[in-house]
């Protein structure tokens, strides 16, 4: 089979729309990407008008065919990722409702209670997969009928956020696996909604769109929407998949053994595996992967890449990120006995403690600002290693190696700590953007240039390095265990200052 | 003849001062000659004893040039504490002395310290009593402690230099440790402990009595007249506090220095881990002092290390965004361990830390918690203090550098919840001195050292608690999470110690 043409991918992100054209070898043909930012109208809200998402999706695949003088009939196949659980909500014309609530809205406490009282809380993590958390759809549905009865009532169909740009270029409601068991009204085994949740928690089945795997195509694109962006009437659309699940594809985190690790704002370990895996108390994620017949576990610590950011912003803003982690060099592995605690925003996985916080603990009159940078690079190595810890111990399968993104991987110290924190080897990818790659890897499966998702990621995701432990790895295994004690030595503390 | 000034001489670790005062408190000459002392191995530290003398000489003689030394009624000298240095019979010293800050009897401490130790003595163990480097020198130079004659702490050096006499006073030579704290008498059961006779110690008098007169090479070495009186003084410590006039229960003084050091009156004998235990320069009474080694040492650190200036400039600039904080720094609470922590838990493997950080914490946010971490250690102190002598502390006066920074007061009070009082006036540990010397004068005519210290000790202004309402109720319910957090997590610092002695 010889493959040709161009697969686009996009990646519905809360910061900005993204557009990727890659080739059947896997290069990058060109990158756009349009900006906008969400809305807090009230303390713990986060919302979107999912009107923006289209716009900029409009214009970033304009500008992209246009700066690279791609002909849109050589677009063989377009996919969408973006960012997960946001709740739109359309009425019966295709309107929107009410601006989305993003996943990182944290309103709707009270209904996720209401939740696991209704379903109950184990069964309801056994059939999900995961707690009803803030940041999953379930609960912004519910939060919507309680809350604002006149949207409710005209409310017809659901949507994630990149569904609904999906929806604007093809005319169907449909909705991924990946991202639909993020809305945690998903049987994780049957990856298809749950009739016992769906009923349970009272919802109308014709509300939720139809499901869909991430190489399966939707539809095509209209007529209008041809207009609208530049792209060719009748290209074929996939399912695409949530920005996790794309972003493994896009680093070929796509067979149990490969995981891939975000270093951004947050932290993120993710591991494919063959079967459904529930963590039973409920502490790591358990969604679909976007590749057919696979799962995938996942854990977050909620202040990585943002740890070090305020460390610069607060106490060195006047320091360049090369220079700030340059004063970390010269100090040895344990930062002369001082540890730091990353929950700067509180934590998820594997203290789900909204109230933790960090810590700074050791200082003594010999530590100083480049002890502080090394501390807060290990704490935050450690705090991965607790994540990827629980989820390798859930995973079924034996974990080997890790595809690491984020911003906090262009630290080339930090890389190896995190190497070797965890001991496991960790690679980087040619492309920066790994949701929208593979967003496009998943179109090109649709495309027929490969049969299979793995087969795809074999020939189109390329490792452009691979940082292994090193040597004296163990240096650091006495600091951990200082990190370990903290939490348990400081978790009332912390109740208690929440109190004050 | 009308004699209007007093003198104190204040040798401490880095500085000799001379001071001379008129009858009202005031200073009206000063001279300062700097000491130096040197660190030969690490935790060693010692100085040349020929060299306070030299220093006093030089510090004297340079005061007397300023006033007439037939003005001056009485000298008085208050000292560094627990230093001491080993003299044979001609007076020449057969080692450096070792310092206060020296810690290189760790493992005398831990062999012979004890809870008899500190009963008797009123130290808790600790590697600062002169006990346990006498018990280290006996391990280690043997010889040096059999050739001794005289075990000289600053103030008995001095005052033989002054007078030929190898006296001193009891509050200068209790924090040795070797002095029973129920009689101010050498212990021979302390003595015994490191193997020293009493006849190898000076004659102890109270603090405040005539000892002897300025001999002639002296008041030439000087420009002192001969034939002055030489008053018993005692530590910096306790006469910083009576420079304070914190002679009655009820009343402390807190020396914000490079260390923090809160001292209570006391007119009876007590034994805690919460302090130590010392002879007020009000003979027969008592000092109780509790220590916290990083005071300034924690705010001086703070501009060097973390915010990367300490600049005069930077410094007022933190104070500026520190004071726009909301009392309690938003949940961030520091332990101001970074140099191990004394009273009250005595553990040298304790480490600072900061709890409680989010995101919206910044540099000023960080250095308002080191000033409230402080504050809340000296609250504790003063409460342990309070339920261990069963009297409440009402007045507090703060002195030493810290004392002019005016956001620091006033998060003490507010966080002691109790006026908190300043001077512009510096000098208040001579001041003591001077004190104890014009009541053995009684340079107006009326007598006492209570007395003449409350006279003498003035200019104080009062700074009141500001907070009231929530953020009173806010800093009680910090200080309620502060007090819990060196129980969690001293086992954490010796999990850290033992990695780092690895």
């Amino acid at each position: 089979v010889t493959a040709s043409g161009i697969v686009l991918g996009l990646d519905v992100s809360t910061t900005a729309t993204k557009a990727i054209l890659i080739r059947p070898d896997g290069s990058v043909a060109g990158v756009a990407s349009s900006e906008y930012d969400f809305e807090s109208p009230q303390p713990l809200w986060a919302e979107q008008d999912p009107a923006l998402w289209w716009t900029a999706a409009q214009e970033s695949i304009a500008t992209v065919l246009r700066e690279t003088g791609t002909s849109a009939a050589d677009i063989v196949a377009v996919g969408a990722a973006g960012q997960m659980h946001g709740l739109v909500l359309l009425d019966a014309d295709g309107d929107v409702i009410r601006p989305a609530i993003l996943w990182n809205d944290q309103r709707t406490a009270a209904e996720c209670d209401w939740i696991r009282e209704t379903v109950g809380r184990e069964r309801f993590i056994a059939i999900t997969g995961n707690e009803p958390l803030t940041g999953f759809t379930a609960g912004k549905l519910i939060w919507v009928r309680e809350h604002e009865p006149e949207h409710w009532a005209r409310a017809r169909h659901m949507l994630l956020p990149k569904d609904y740009v999906r929806f604007k270029l093809t005319g169907e409601h449909a909705l991924d696996v990946a991202d639909g068991a993020g809305t945690v009204l998903f049987d994780l085994r049957t990856r298809t909604w749950s009739d016992e949740v769906v009923e349970a928690l009272g919802l109308d089945p014709a509300l939720l769109p139809r499901t869909v795997e991430g190489p399966e195509v939707v539809g095509s694109v209209t007529e209008e929407a041809a207009a609208a962006t530049g792209l060719r009437a009748g290209t074929p659309v996939v399912g695409g998949a949530g920005d996790q699940a794309a972003n493994a594809v896009g680093t070929g985190a796509v067979v149990p053994g490969i995981g891939a690790m975000s270093v951004g704002t947050s932290g993120v370990v993710f591991v494919p595996t063959a079967a459904p895996a529930i963590e039973p108390d409920g502490r790591l994620h358990a969604f679909c992967h976007a590749v057919p017949g696979t799962w995938h576990l996942m854990g977050v610590t909620l202040s990585a890449a943002g740890s070090l950011k305020w460390l610069r912003d607060e106490l060195a803003p006047d320091k360049s990120w090369d220079e700030l982690t340059a004063l970390a060099e010269p100090i040895r592995p344990g930062s002369d006995g001082l540890v730091f605690l990353p929950y700067l925003s509180g934590e998820r996985t594997p203290y789900p403690d909204p109230l933790a916080r960090g810590a700074f603990v050791g200082l003594t009159v010999r530590h100083g600002l480049g002890h502080m940078v090394r501390a807060v690079l290990e704490g935050v190595a450690f705090s991965l290693r607790d994540v990827f810890e629980l989820v390798r111990d859930t995973s079924p399968e034996p974990l080997r190696e890790l595809r690491a993104s984020g911003g906090g991987t262009n630290s080339v110290l930090w890389k190896q700590i995190i190497a070797d924190v965890l001991g496991v080897p960790i690679s980087l990818t040619r492309t920066a953007e790994g949701v929208a790659t593979g967003a496009a890897i998943l179109a090109a499966v649709a495309a027929g240039w490969y049969p299979t998702v793995g087969e795809a990621c074999e020939a189109m995701v390329e490792v452009a390095g691979t940082t292994p432990p090193s040597p004296d790895a163990g240096a650091y295994e006495a600091a951990y265990g200082v990190y370990r004690s903290l939490y348990p030595a400081l978790r009332e503390s912390f109740v208690a200052l929440a109190e004050v | 003849v009308n004699r209007p000034l007093v003198v104190a001489i204040d040798l401490s670790t880095t500085a000799c001062k001379t001071v001379a005062f008129e009858p009202g408190g005031d200073p009206v000459a000063i001279a300062r000659v700097a000491l130096t002392k040197v660190s030969p191995r690490p935790g060693w530290q010692e100085q040349d004893s020929q060299g306070w003398w030299t220093a006093a000489c030089a510090a004297l003689t340079e005061l007397m040039a300023q006033v007439d030394a037939a003005d001056v009624a009485a000298i008085c000298v208050t000292h560094q504490r627990e230093t001491f240095v080993c003299l044979d019979e001609d007076g020449a010293a057969l080692r450096p002395a070792i310092l206060w800050l020296d810690t290189r009897a760790a493992s005398q401490v831990g062999r012979l310290g004890s809870r008899r130790i500190h009963e008797v003595s009123g130290k808790p163990p600790s590697t600062t009593p002169s006990l346990y480097k006498l018990a280290w020198l006996a391990d280690h130079e043997p010889d040096v402690l059999r050739r001794t004659s005289t075990v000289a702490d600053v103030h008995a050096y001095l005052v033989r230099r002054l007078t030929g006499r190898w006296v001193t006073s009891w509050a200068s030579a209790d924090p040795s440790g070797l002095v029973d704290m129920r009689t101010f008498e050498y212990s021979p059961e302390l003595l015994a402990t490191v193997g020293l006779r009493v006849d190898q110690l000076p004659e102890l008098v109270a603090p405040g009595v005539t000892i002897g007169e300025v001999s002639e090479d002296a008041a030439l070495a000087t420009g002192l007249q001969t034939g002055l009186p030489v008053v018993a003084g005692a530590g910096d410590g306790q006469c910083a506090g009576l420079g304070a006039a914190i002679c009655e229960e009820g009343r402390a003084y807190l020396n914000l220095g490079t260390a923090v050091t809160l001292g209570c009156h006391s007119e009876r004998y007590h034994a805690s881990p919460a302090f130590r235990t010392l002879s007020s320069p009000v003979a027969g009474k008592w000092t109780l002092e509790a220590v916290l080694a990083s005071g300034a040492l924690s705010l001086a650190w703070f501009g060097r290390e973390v915010a990367g200036n300490d600049s005069p400039d930077a410094y007022q600039r933190l104070e500026a965004a520190a004071a726009e904080i909301e009392p309690g720094s938003e949940g961030l609470l520091f332990l101001p361990y970074i140099s191990g922590v004394g009273t009250p838990y005595w553990d040298a493997a304790a480490r600072g830390a900061w709890v409680g950080l989010r995101e919206r914490h910044g540099l000023a946010h960080m250095y308002r918690a080191v000033l409230e971490g402080i504050a809340f250690e000296q609250q504790i102190a003063l409460s342990m203090i309070g339920s261990e002598t069963g009297s409440d502390t009402s007045m507090i006066r703060a002195m030493g550098g810290g004392s002019r920074n005016s956001l620091w007061i006033q998060v003490l009070a507010d966080i002691l919840g109790k006026p908190v009082e300043v001077t512009q006036r510096s000098e208040t540990t001579a001041l003591g001195a001077a004190i104890l010397a014009a009541a053995a004068m009684s340079v107006d005519g009326e007598g006492g050292v209570v007395a003449t210290a409350k006279r003498m000790s003035r200019g104080w202004r009062t700074v009141e608690p500001e907070l009231g309402g929530v953020d009173a109720e806010r800093y009680r319910g910090l200080a309620d999470v502060y007090a819990r957090l060196y129980p969690v997590l001293s086992p954490i610092f010796s999990q850290i110690g033992d990695i780092e002695t690895d």
